[in-house]
Order: C-alpha cells, then sequence, then structure tokens
C-alpha cells in the first residue's frame, strides 16, 4: 500500500454514498457543459459564419423594414466597395412547417453572389467534388438555386431537383431548380442557406423594388470603419437610414436578439454549478464528520494536519473529477443527440452542425474538480485540525 | 517507591493542566493535573491507574504530544516535547510514540498489513523493506495469518493485536496504551497483556499503560495511582504483591 493506494481505499469506502456523489455531480456536469456548449457555439457559430472583408448595410429602424433596390448601386459605388448582393430572407415552409425543414432562404444577385462570398466553392453534391462549371447553370436559371451542401445532404436532394418554398412572410410561392451546392472548407460562411436569384421573387412579388438587406465585399477590411460612416452618413438625411455593421456583428446580433436567453442559459449554467458545490460540500462534510475519530487516530499515530488534509481533499478531488469526466464525457457523446433534439426548436437549422467543443468537455471537468475541492477545504480543514484528544475523547 | 531519575525516559515535571468548562459567567475552571511530577526510565512497564476522571488519558494524552500542558514540562529522551509545533510534534510521534487505543482504531477500509503499514507511510522505507516490517510485526503478535483479514473480518482480541502491531512497527521508544483491554472479554485481554509484557521484557520496550483494571495492572512492573490530577501512589509491583 502506499499514499495513493490510501486515498482510493478511503474514496471507495461508502460505495454507494461514492456512486451517487459521482452520478449527481456527473448529471450535473453534463448539464454545465451542455449549457455552455451551446453559448459557446452559438456565438462560434455567428463569429465563423461571417468574414471580417463583408459589411451588410440594413434599414436603420428594423431589420424587418425593407431598403429601396436603388441602394444596391449607392452602396456598390462607395469607394472601398468591392462588390455588393442584394439579399432578402424569404422564410417560406418547405414541405411542411416543422422545425427540422428550416433552413436560411435568401435571394442574391449570381452575377455578384461569387465575389461577394469568395470562399464559398461550388460543389456536385453527387461526387463532394469541386464542380465551377455548376455556377453558371445557378446563374443562367432564373428560377435556379444553390444550396449548402448540409442541405443536399439533409433532404437527400440532387442536382435538377426542384424544390418548393411557399411564402409565410411574402404572398408568392418559390418554385426552384437545384443547380448548385456549395461549401466552404476554411469558414466564413455557413453550409445549410439557400440562395435564389432576387430578380425572381422581386418579379413574383410585382416588382416592388425592394431589398431587405445589401451585403457588400470591402477592398480593405481596415477601411470598414470609414466606409460604415461613409454609408450611413450618406443615408442620414433620407426616409431610409440605414444601419452598417460588419457581417460577424451582424451574426453576432442574432445571438443577442436571443439576449434572455443567453442570460437564462448563464444562470441555469451558474445555478447548476452552485448545486454540484452544494452537493459536493454536503457529501464531504458529512464524509468528513464520519472520518473525523479516524483522522484523530491518523494524527495520533503521526501523520501531521497537512498530510492529513492533503489525503483527505486528493480523496474528494478523485471522487468530483471522477463523476465531473463522467458528466463531460457524457455530454461530449451525446452532443449529437442534443443536435437531434433541437431539431423540433425553431432553431433547428441554426444547430445543424452543433458539436461540442473537446475544450469544454476538459474544462467542464476542471470546473467540476475544482468545485470538488472547494467544496471540500473548509470541512476537510477542519477535521484535519480538530484537537486528536477532543475527537478521541468525544467519539469513543 | 519512587523512581531514581538517572536513566528515565520521560521525565514529567511540574504538569498542570486545567480545562475551561462552559462560557461567559457560567464557565468554570476544572484542574486536572495538578504540579505533577512523574518519571518512566526505558524499558519500565508503567500502569496509571485512578478512578475516572482523575487525569490518566490527560496525562497520557500529554506525555504522547496530542494534548498539551497548561503549565509543567515533559521531555521524552532528553526532548522537550511542549516547545514542539504541531507538525514537529506529528513527526516526533511517527518516529518515538506508538499508540494503543481503547477501541482499536484500525481503519476498517484496510487490511490488517496494511493497517500495520499505515506509520511506515511516514517513514523513507521502500514498499519491500515496508512489508518486511510489517510481516515482522504481525508475526510478533501471532497474526502473521491474518495479514490480508479487514478488521471486521477479526475478533476484537485479533483486531487489539493487529493495534498493537501497528504501534510497534515504527520500533518506537515508547509504546502507550489506553485501557488496551477494556473493550475485550477476559481471555483475549490477558493474550494482549501478555503480548504487552512480552514487548517489554523480550524487545525492551518502555510502555505505559491506564487502565482500570487491578488485574491488567499486575501486568506491569509499576503501578502509579492518580486522584484528582495529584500523584497518589507509585509501587513496585512486587511491593504490591
Amino acid at each position: 500500500m502506499n499514499a495513493a493506494g490510501l486515498i482510493i481505499a478511503n474514496a471507495v469506502r461508502n460505495k454507494r454514498r461514492t456512486i451517487l456523489t459521482i452520478l449527481s455531480l456527473g448529471a450535473s456536469v453534463f448539464l454545465f457543459a451542455t449549457l455552455e456548449s451551446l453559448l459557446q457555439y452559438m456565438t462560434s457559430h455567428a463569429l465563423d459564419n461571417g468574414s471580417a472583408r463583408r459589411i451588410v448595410v440594413r434599414r436603420k429602424t428594423s431589420l424587418q423594414d425593407r431598403l429601396p433596390q436603388s441602394y444596391i448601386q449607392k452602396v456598390a459605388s462607395v469607394d472601398g466597395i468591392e462588390c455588393v448582393t442584394p439579399m432578402v430572407w424569404f422564410g417560406g415552409i418547405y414541405k411542411e412547417e416543422t422545425a427540422k425543414n428550416m433552413f436560411g432562404q435568401l435571394s442574391c444577385d449570381p452575377e455578384t453572389w461569387h465575389s461577394v462570398i469568395p470562399e464559398a466553392e461550388i460543389l456536385d453534391p453527387a461526387t463532394g467534388k469541386p464542380a465551377p462549371q455548376l455556377y453558371d447553370d445557378f446563374r443562367k436559371d432564373r428560377q435556379g438555386a444553390l444550396a449548402g451542401i448540409h442541405l443536399f445532404e439533409k433532404f437527400g436532394w440532387k442536382i435538377g431537383d426542384q424544390i418548393v418554398l411557399q411564402g409565410k412572410i411574402y404572398p408568392c410561392n418559390l418554385t426552384l431548380n437545384l443547380r448548385a451546392a456549395y461549401n466552404a472548407p476554411r469558414g466564413g460562411t455557413d453550409e445549410s442557406t439557400l440562395y435564389y436569384h432576387h430578380k425572381y421573387i422581386d418579379e413574383s412579388l410585382g416588382n416592388p423594388g425592394l431589398i431587405g438587406v445589401v451585403e457588400a465585399r470591402v477592398k480593405n477590411s481596415d477601411d470598414i470603419p470609414r466606409l460604415i460612416d461613409q454609408i450611413d452618413g450618406g443615408f442620414a438625411d433620407s426616409d431610409f437610414q440605414t444601419f452598417t455593421e460588419t457581417e460577424q456583428a451582424f451574426s453576432l446580433g442574432f445571438v443577442k436578439m436571443l439576449g434572455n436567453l443567453t442570460m437564462l442559459v448563464h444562470s441555469i449554467a451558474t445555478a447548476v454549478a452552485f448545486t454540484m458545490l452544494m452537493v459536493a460540500a454536503n457529501t464531504t462534510a458529512s464524509a468528513a464528520r464520519e472520518r473525523a475519530h479516524e483522522v484523530a487516530v491518523m494524527k495520533a499515530i503521526g501523520f501531521a494536519p497537512t498530510t492529513v488534509l492533503r489525503y483527505l481533499l486528493f480523496e474528494n478531488v478523485l471522487v468530483a473529477f471522477s463523476g465531473a469526466g463522467l458528466g463531460a464525457a457524457a455530454a461530449y457523446f451525446f452532443s449529437a443527440q442534443v443536435r437531434a433534439a433541437m431539431q423540433q426548436s425553431p432553431m433547428a437549422f441554426f444547430f445543424e452542425q452543433y458539436q461540442m467543443a473537446p475544450a469544454i468537455a476538459i474544462g467542464s471537468t476542471l470546473v467540476g474538480a475544482i468545485v470538488g475541492l472547494c467544496a471540500a477545504l473548509i470541512p476537510c480543514a477542519r477535521v484535519a485540525w480538530m484537537p486528536i484528544s477532543t475527537t478521541l475523547r468525544r467519539v469513543a | 517507591m519512587a523512581i531514581s531519575n538517572d536513566d528515565a525516559l520521560v521525565r514529567v515535571e511540574n504538569i498542570e493542566k486545567t480545562y475551561t468548562r462552559g462560557s461567559g459567567r457560567d464557565a468554570t475552571e476544572v484542574h486536572v493535573l495538578a504540579g505533577l511530577n512523574f518519571t518512566i526510565k526505558k524499558g519500565d512497564f508503567v500502569a496509571l491507574m485512578g478512578p475516572s476522571g482523575s487525569g490518566k488519558t490527560t496525562l497520557l494524552n500529554i506525555i504522547a504530544g496530542i494534548d498539551r500542558p497548561s503549565l509543567g514540562s515533559i521531555a521524552v529522551d532528553g526532548l522537550e516535547t511542549t516547545n514542539l509545533s504541531e507538525s514537529q510534534l506529528a513527526r516526533w510521534r511517527s518516529e518515538n510514540v506508538g499508540f494503543i487505543f481503547q477501541l482499536y482504531n484500525l481503519i476498517p477500509v484496510l487490511t490488517a498489513a496494511e493497517n500495520v503499514e499505515l506509520p511506515l507511510l511516514l517513514t523513507k522505507l521502500g514498499k519491500a523493506k515496508r512489508r518486511e516490517h510489517v510481516e515482522t510485526a504481525l508475526k510478533i503478535v501471532g497474526l502473521g495469518d491474518r495479514m490480508h483479514h479487514y478488521p471486521r473480518q477479526l475478533s476484537g482480541g485479533q483486531e487489539q493485536r493487529v493495534a498493537i502491531a501497528r504501534a510497534i512497527v515504527t520500533d518506537p521508544l515508547l509504546i502507550l496504551a489506553d485501557e488496551p483491554t477494556g473493550d475485550l472479554d477476559k481471555v483475549a485481554g490477558v493474550e494482549v497483556l501478555t503480548l504487552l509484557k512480552r514487548l517489554n521484557a523480550e524487545f525492551g520496550k518502555t510502555i505505559l499503560m491506564v487502565t482500570h483494571d487491578p488485574h491488567a495492572a499486575e501486568s506491569a512492573k509499576r503501578i502509579v495511582h492518580l486522584e484528582k490530577g495529584v500523584l497518589v501512589r507509585d509501587d513496585e509491583v512486587n511491593s504490591v504483591r
């Protein structure tokens, strides 16, 4: 036997309690890791799917309010802008109105879209290999559609398939021919959006000449602050004032729109961590109390209070680490199930690529272990420094 | 008969111990030991007797360094222990004192061998050497064949013998036993006393044993009586008989 053997023997001395403690800590860490992972995903998803060289010009009053089509050319003519494309969020129903069928549906100008989003690679979804020639098919077909590779995989689409999007926001349906797929192997844009011709929706709506946003690629990202001022300043006196921001900020804005939700998730994660602390502290306090006599005996034999404290803390950290590791591992391996569960929510399309980052699992394990250490510190120190003679006499 | 101080292993001088009971206006001071002077010579086997509350266990604890006197000094093998810090006392105990408790106090999750090995974890001995010491100690107490038994698998007498093996495994200068037969039946009690006598006679171990039992006390070479914190009698066992 050595010190490690003594620590392990003591850590598992009450098997039922140890198992229950590990399970309760595991459940808490599972919840904590999952919540933190979802928050981290929401933020990083927004940042990963935005380019530092793109800006989004929208109506200042609200994202739901439209801009005149003439703004496309006005923004494009600003010195420092490389290319632009209009965009309209269609928000139509594919097949039936279920959360799993929701995905981004944006109009674009096919002549400029690939210049605005050059990181996208055009693919043949059947082979998964680059097929830039398919972009021409998309460009030439007024009802053509270009969809992210994830949508092809999710719905089993093939090039040439025709899909119908029933208008929900707009009083028209879009019948689209799938012409090309795209992916973004180096990030920069998401792979779950469907693009269609802006002219098609404009005509379908009777040519109102309105757009949702203007998405622009700038020549130099250093110019962005100046460009934002110039664009918004240029429209300051018009009836359609603009609000311009980077694409990353625009994407993050959607996460910020969930402000109360993120705060709620943070609050729940904090409450979970606190519960974890209480569970660990309660278990440790009662276990330490039960061990007071034994600790006194060890000290009488010659173990210094600091040595005893070290052993007790190692025991608790071992149990906490086991529970936290179990919970974090479960959360990591079950993140696919979490993703599946999210498919039933209105944010389903947003979570299609959700997978817990290993760093979150490792971090949560460490949080659990640290919580175990913190929870054990006071009760164990109290027992370790109890006067030997009093403790032996009281318990005897 | 008083013992000569020349070859004293333990020297207790003018020891006083006072507890405060209660608090505030109700606080009362309880004098447990009152100016006690006492020595134990090397190789002696001393039984400490007296009625409950006479200060026997307190004196034992003070000598062991697990309690501190209010006044006075203790020297063991020439070392003044009253000035040592908690950690220094712990280290000193691990090297010089073997403790035997009334309720054996074995660690239930460790085997007999592991319980005996416990004090050796504080030494620099390697695993093989520790094993050797453990086997020797358990053989001395007659439990060489119970090494891998857990305390719950042993009788009370066997548990106490394991506790004795734990007390002697570091080859301490002094063995302190607090009512070692108090929780045993007569047969097991006799076995333990025989073992203590053997440790004293064959291995030259100095033993201080607190006991209520006059028969147990007769196993010692010397019986010291305490009453109300004062040493009232100090006799060689032969002179008692």
